[in-house]
């Protein structure tokens, strides 16, 4: 009898052993979820792309008018904070304030640059002109004829949130926990993440990458670093950002790569990456939606 | 009594056992990168001979070394070799030195350099290796006497020459070798017709900049104008405590003045578009000829001089015909991502060609020790393919490299 209380006080305690081994694995590989994502099937991976607007594919620059998307938020009405408000302005125009701007140099450095571009990329920007006047005719209240307008507008907000603070440098990022970061991306919002990889550097290259460079199996940082900019930007049209042709982003693109211009950024992802690129792309986006939701 | 006496010991041995499995595992775990892992050889636990050579095949002449390290090799001295230095090895020296930069600073500060290298781990924002390996500290000390044998050869007889000191002599001396074999002519006309296209893409450049078509001396008279008028708006300034609206009337008309000035300047700017069309042709032209002389290259070192300036595309710039045509036979559309591949596919074609990719190589050294790039411990020990293949390449950038490869190999290396 006693023989038998003992036998049975010692499988107790190895269950106990197994059962507190087993809740400290949970809590340890928390983190590392997602990177299990990528056994995700690569059909799967390729249904979860985002549909291409074709439409959009077309090389000429459309009427601002045209470029929205079912749920705008080129209003800046999205986030009460008037230092984010302004701040996306700023950011998400930035080409026009220099296209319309008074700036002579920045005129004849244009000037210089297309004449060293190829064709499809003169037209692009030929026409950008053109797109910035009419955005500034049918949205006079973005001063686009004004950038010191604007930056006196960011300067002299109040920030109501944490991110503005960050923005207007009432708060330095660098001193967050990560926790606090993690809160920061969890909030899910495309006008914090639209500029988070510059503002919280530091978690982007000391946690997001090198969980990236084990859920791609890639350690070639430079690739790394460049998959993450893509889905990051992919994930960012998923919620609604400006990715349009004439967006920023696709400016910036046309300008490195005339295959970009006239695109969208999801067509420019599905037509113009190869076919690798896309399924990383795809895998690195699992990764941030974990990260962001 | 003596059953329940067995049943726990039996027990407790039964815990500690899992305790330990349980813990090694994870322990591994930290360390190493969970995915595509590839595993290197072990180090013997026996002091490992290694020749100290100032990379290629030159013979070192090293004093014994000082500093006594568990898997340190030993190091014979030996005399300085007779034979002339040869081109190539000239030429991999001078590239090798800048590796060297924090190993001059140490010798210099007489501080042990595999101090140096554990700080650089302490700092290793790759959470799965915080120390170097004791391969990694053999290898970093052959690193640190391939440093060493250079900076005896060039330098002063004191070793007080500075890092840009040694370079430069460095440099010299490789501009003082004649290059004999085909290789290292091969090597020396690649270095030509670099500086030969350096020269063709600035008078190209030079052309896309605006010139005045105003006489010299009337350019001179606005731009000192210019001086004067805000020469005055300052000295207004100065002298005035508080402006009064007079003083303000008067600096905004000099300031219409200057800006309109500025304005006649620049409006008189124009660029030369037939002059800035030729150049682009010629250094288009120029492009082309190194392409037709890349195809009879049979030097690593030659090739990875040219297709360097072959194969990089200019952002803002037209492609060359050179570049078109490589993203029309692979498919590679963008032009960063290019970039990107290029420093994975030069290095590959180079092996093929015979550029040292094993475990002494500078490629594979720097890798293992995160000389240029971050450091892997996956890569000490082993050669370039297989570290890339095996470890460094994910799958779904494998078909992007390959085919890059082949279109390079099937097009200059063949």
């Amino acid at each position: 009898m006693r023989n038998k209380l003992i036998l049975l006080m010692v499988i107790a305690l190895i269950a106990t052993y197994f059962f507190v081994k087993e809740s400290n694995t949970d809590q340890s590989t928390e983190l590392s979820k997602p990177i299990t994502e990528q056994n995700t099937n690569e059909s799967d991976k390729i249904a979860n792309i985002p549909e291409a607007n074709t439409q959009a594919t077309q090389a000429s620059i459309k009427e601002p008018s045209q470029d929205k998307q079912a749920e705008p938020l080129a209003d800046y009405t999205y986030d009460p904070d008037p230092v984010i408000n302004n701040h996306l302005v700023y950011v998400n125009n930035r080409l026009c304030f220099t296209q319309l701007g008074d700036d002579n140099k920045y005129s004849l450095y244009l000037q210089q640059v297309k004449l060293r571009m190829e064709d499809k990329q003169v037209q692009y920007f030929e026409q950008y002109k053109d797109y910035c006047e009419n955005l500034n005719r049918q949205q006079p209240e973005l001063s686009l004829t004004d950038k010191n307008h604007v930056i006196s507008q960011i300067k002299n907000a109040k920030a109501t949130s944490l991110w503005g603070k960050i923005i207007n440098k009432e708060v330095d990022a660098s001193s967050l926990s990560q926790i606090e970061v993690q809160d920061l991306l969890r909030q899910n919002d495309p006008n914090i993440l639209q500029e988070a990889p510059q503002y919280l550097e530091t978690y982007y290259q000391e946690v997001i990458h090198w969980d990236l460079e084990s859920v791609l199996a890639n350690h070639d940082y430079d690739y790394v670093q460049y998959i993450q900019g893509n889905a990051h930007q992919l994930y960012l049209c998923s919620l609604g950002t400006d990715c349009q042709p004439n967006s920023t982003i696709m400016a910036t693109f046309c300008m490195r790569n005339q295959a970009a211009c006239g695109l969208d950024f999801n067509t420019y992802v599905s037509t113009i990456l190869t076919p690798g690129q896309q399924a990383d792309i795809q895998l690195a986006m699992n990764y941030l939606r974990s990260q962001y939701q | 009594m003596k059953s329940i006496k067995y049943i726990v010991v039996l027990t407790s041995i039964l815990l500690l056992v899992l305790y330990y499995i349980d813990n090694s595992s994870s322990a591994e775990e930290k360390k190493t990168n969970p995915i595509n892992q590839v595993s290197y050889q072990s180090v013997d636990s026996k002091p490992k001979t290694v020749k100290a050579q100032s990379k290629n095949t030159k013979k070192a002449k090293l004093k014994p070394q000082e500093t006594v390290v568990e898997y340190t090799h030993t190091i014979q001295p030996e005399e300085k070799p007779d034979l002339e230095l040869d081109y190539i090895t000239a030429y991999r020296d001078w590239q090798y030195f800048p590796n060297c930069y924090t190993d001059i600073e140490d010798f210099h500060n007489e501080k042990d350099p595999l101090q140096t290298l554990a700080e650089r781990f302490e700092n290793n924002p790759r959470e799965s290796q915080n120390e170097p390996t004791p391969q990694q500290n053999m290898y970093y000390q052959q690193h640190v006497d391939i440093c060493k044998t250079m900076i005896q050869d060039v330098g002063d007889i004191n070793e007080e020459d500075d890092y840009y000191q040694i370079l430069g002599k460095l440099e010299s001396r490789f501009n003082n070798t004649s290059p004999i074999t085909d290789e290292a002519k091969q090597l020396f006309h690649a270095l030509e017709m670099v500086r030969q296209l350096k020269r063709f893409q600035r008078n190209y450049l030079d052309a896309t900049y605006p010139v005045s078509n105003l006489p010299r001396e009337q350019q001179n008279f606005i731009t000192e104008k210019i001086q004067e008028l805000s020469t005055v708006i300052i000295e207004l300034y100065e002298s005035n405590e508080v402006l009064t609206e007079q003083h303000t009337q008067q600096i905004n008309l000099l300031s219409d003045e200057v800006e309109a000035l500025r304005n006649q300047l620049l409006a008189s700017r124009t660029i030369n578009q037939e002059n800035m069309k030729q150049r682009k042709q010629q250094t288009n032209g120029y492009l082309n000829s190194i392409d037709d002389y890349l195809h009879k290259v049979t030097s690593p070192d030659a090739y990875i001089v040219l297709v360097k300036e072959l194969y990089e595309p200019e952002y803002y710039q037209k492609d060359s015909t050179v570049i078109q045509r490589m993203k029309a036979q692979t498919g590679l559309q963008d032009s960063y991502y290019i970039r990107i591949l290029n420093r994975l596919v030069t290095p590959l074609v180079a092996c093929s060609m015979g550029y040292p990719c094993d475990a002494e190589s500078d490629y594979m050294m720097s890798y293992c020790l995160g000389l240029r790039d971050s450091m892997f411990n996956q890569a000490c020990g082993g050669n370039l393919e297989d570290f890339y293949f095996n470890f460094y390449i994910g799958q779904n950038q494998l078909n992007d490299v390959i085919a890059y490869f082949n279109f390079m190999v099937n097009r200059y290396a063949q």
